[in-house]
């Protein structure tokens, strides 16, 4: 194609989506007004027009006042009058029908498998918290990992007007003609900010504290492969095992593979190492939910935590603090990267900040009580001790 | 032409591709509408939807939504996103009303009064067809269907979807009492939560009719508005430096209860060796605990659905309003109660 007929064609194709756009809107104005006067017959409320003839003003002074349209020279008094009126006559402003005209519809799409407990609710409730105080709700669509759903409702999130979206944890094939912020995305997509912990720096506090307290024959509970920082994660895991010296055994290495999120996750994994009589001294768990069910798992089987066997977790979510024993982990600041995200795609709504491609998280060690030194007799080379039943 | 809109990632106006077929929007909007009893033939309407996949025509919804009076979303009300109670029962609605095709918005109010109510009229004014409220105190009617999930007050237009707090009451007790304990320390519920008051009345009604006790001494009350176990643990630390005795921890609810057991392991009390402790509600957490978790459960997903389904069948009427709807709840037994030692 001649650089000529690209640059008509593109220009024609702008012209036609302006052209659209502006019949979208004058049409979306009309219904809106429409609505609003049916819905106040309805309700019993009064419309702006009704307010000013009870007032003897001008509709556009009432807008003014009511809105606060900064700039005007409009008398204190009259203001006062006029805000008193609004609240005698219940006046409502629609702010569906007012959101076409503005086209603010203040509101966020999120997009995210569930509402699971540990990672999912905690950033969502970030998000939540954030975008609430600044006068935004938000749509959350639960697509539980499936792909068509992920579009569809991607799709029709959109259509409903949300402004930006959020996307945890999901995998995003595209870029959107909105601004988009993917928590825990590791692909590369225009228009797409993903906000990332820093994995390869969380696989360092994790296996060097073990590697410092004794630690070599380490058992390893990889992510499930449709979670989208299961791979990342793991890279890092090995990349960095291999510097300090720690072997990565396949008889050691299990794979989560269910969609739940509870510590049932870690529970059955852990069972089937101890009844293949493997020894290991410690166990680097994908999250802190599937800790939680090793822990279980190695304690139903007479063994102690950590007296036996060291446990790490991944992510701190309020339960690591109160399990028993309390949970060693890798902090990821989940409601605080909620809110990061929050306020990314406000800016990027008010035009206050640029795309950035990614933003990247700090994590954090925390050493509580499920990890220890290994005991003397549990020092590679030597033979098992583990109770078998 | 659509080789130029086929560019074009953005879609068609009804308009443009009415121009496209040669045919009158209204006929168009008729086929893509499927509106009932009209006669347009067979093969234009197969035009009609060939042409509007090939032009990527996509109606828009919001504008749809305003002429139909259907928004398709419904507003839901919760205090915040913690773990356990809240996040499980919201997890049931939004697996239902994404299989129905609805979408909803969520304000999280933190029992704030000012903000509940201002959210809902915001809510309402976004065009929410409905209002689920969780553990949210309601004060008035609104103008469409609301059901209050843990809702007491009988107001119209709300339907209550309650636990039966006397049954539940019945269970946690009668098991304590078959296994020995008179001395109960109790844990009353925030002010501010929907189903402290409730929940108490029935502790206190069913206590006194199986003669247990409740000593002022033995009862505390919660008032953190946080939903991790730290709501439970200073409480029973608290108690502990009193040196008061008891034999039997009736907590609030399970994060609760898994902070009372964490408070009495950290001064170096056995659970339930020498104190046991219940708890309510059955969240995940409680299967997994170290004592796992003797509970009342609520079947807060189920809830959820419930919810969502009454709210659903309001705004299709095809159920009539219901003053509340009753769930039974259950005692599950595991490991963190058991017979006092003689």
């Amino acid at each position: 194609m001649s650089s000529h007929k690209f640059w008509s064609l593109l220009l024609d194709n702008c012209m036609f989506r302006l052209e659209t756009r502006c019949q979208e809107q004058s049409m979306a104005r009309e219904e809106g007004d429409r609505y609003m006067t049916e819905k106040r017959r309805a309700s019993g409320s009064t419309s702006l027009k009704k307010l000013a003839e009870h007032l003897g003003l001008n509709p556009a002074t009432v807008s003014v006042v009511l809105n606060e349209v900064p700039g005007r020279a409009i008398p204190q008094a009259t203001r006062d009058r006029v805000k008193a009126a609004a609240k005698k006559l219940n006046y409502q402003p629609n702010l569906l029908a007012r959101s076409l005209r503005n086209r603010h519809t203040l509101s966020i799409g999120i997009l995210v498998p569930d509402l699971s407990e540990g990672y999912h609710n905690q950033l969502v409730g970030g998000i939540g918290d954030h975008l609430t105080e600044a006068g935004y709700f938000y749509f959350t669509a639960l697509h539980r990992r499936r792909k068509h759903l992920v579009e569809e409702y991607g799709r029709k999130l959109l259509s409903r007007g949300t402004e930006a979206l959020i996307a945890i944890d999901t995998p995003l094939e595209h870029s959107f003609p909105v601004p988009v912020v993917a928590v825990g995305g590791h692909r590369s997509i225009a228009g797409i900010t993903n906000l990332i912990l820093d994995h390869r720096f969380a696989a360092e506090l994790v296996l060097m504290h073990l590697h410092g307290l004794g630690h070599r024959r380490i058992a390893f509970v990889r992510g499930q492969s449709f979670s989208e920082d299961a791979s990342e994660r793991w890279r890092c895991i090995v990349q960095v095992a291999g510097e300090v010296g720690i072997a990565i055994r396949p008889e050691l290495t299990v794979q989560l593979d269910r969609d739940v999120s509870s510590p049932e996750l870690g529970y059955p994994v852990i069972q089937h190492l101890l009844s293949n009589r493997e020894h290991f001294t410690a166990v680097v768990a994908f999250n802190d939910m599937s800790a939680i069910g090793a822990i279980r798992a190695l304690q139903d089987s007479g063994m102690q935590v950590p007296a036996d066997v060291s446990v790490t977790g991944f992510d701190d979510i309020t339960a690591a603090a109160f399990s028993n024993p309390r949970l060693t982990t890798i902090r990821q600041p989940l409601a605080n990267m909620g809110r990061m995200a929050a306020q990314y795609v406000l800016n990027r709504i008010h035009g206050k900040e640029k795309f950035r491609k990614q933003i990247i998280v700090e994590p954090e060690l925390v050493v509580r009580e499920s990890t220890q030194a290994i005991k003397q007799g549990n020092q590679p080379g030597k033979t098992s001790q583990l109770p078998h039943q | 032409m659509t080789a130029k809109r086929r560019v074009a990632s953005g879609s068609t106006s009804l308009k443009k591709l009415a121009e496209h077929l040669g045919l009158n929007p209204a006929t168009v909007s008729v086929v893509l509408n499927d509106v009932p009893g009209r006669t347009i033939p067979q093969a234009t309407r197969d035009r009609i939807k060939a042409a509007a996949k090939e032009l990527n025509y996509r109606p828009s919804l919001l504008a749809r939504s305003l002429r139909n009076r259907r928004t398709l979303s419904i507003g839901i009300l919760v205090p915040e996103l913690g773990d356990g109670y809240h996040t499980q029962v919201m997890s049931g609605i939004g697996d239902h009303l994404m299989d129905a095709g609805y979408f909803y918005f969520t304000a999280h109010h933190r029992h704030r009064r000012n903000l509940v109510e201002e959210y809902s009229q915001m809510l309402l004014g976004r065009g929410a067809e409905a209002l689920i409220a969780i553990d949210t105190l309601l004060e008035h009617s609104f103008p469409v269907p609301v059901v209050a999930v843990a809702g007491h007050r009988p107001i119209d237009g709300v339907t209550n979807v309650v636990l039966d707090h006397r049954f539940a009451a019945e269970l946690a007790l009668t098991h304590l009492h078959s296994l020995g304990h008179r001395r109960i320390a109790f844990m009353r519920g925030q002010p501010f939560s929907s189903d402290s008051d409730e929940r108490w009345r029935s502790i206190v009604m069913v206590a006194r009719e199986l003669g247990i006790a409740i000593r002022s001494e033995l009862t505390v009350q919660l008032d953190r508005d946080v939903s991790s176990p730290e709501l439970g643990y200073p409480v029973i630390q608290h108690l502990l430096a009193n040196r008061q005795q008891f034999t039997a921890v009736v907590a609030f609810n399970d994060m609760s209860a898994i902070g009372a057991i964490r408070a009495l392991q950290d001064s170096g009390m056995k659970v339930p060796a020498d104190v046991s402790v219940i708890g309510f509600d059955d969240i995940n957490a409680a299967a997994f605990n170290n004592p796992r978790l003797t509970t009342i459960r609520q079947p807060l997903a189920n809830m959820g659905r419930m919810a969502a389904q009454c709210v659903l069948n309001r705004i299709h009427g095809s159920e009539r309003f219901r003053k509340q709807i009753v769930v039974e709840p259950e005692l599950v037994v595991r490991e963190s109660t058991r017979a006092i030692q003689p």
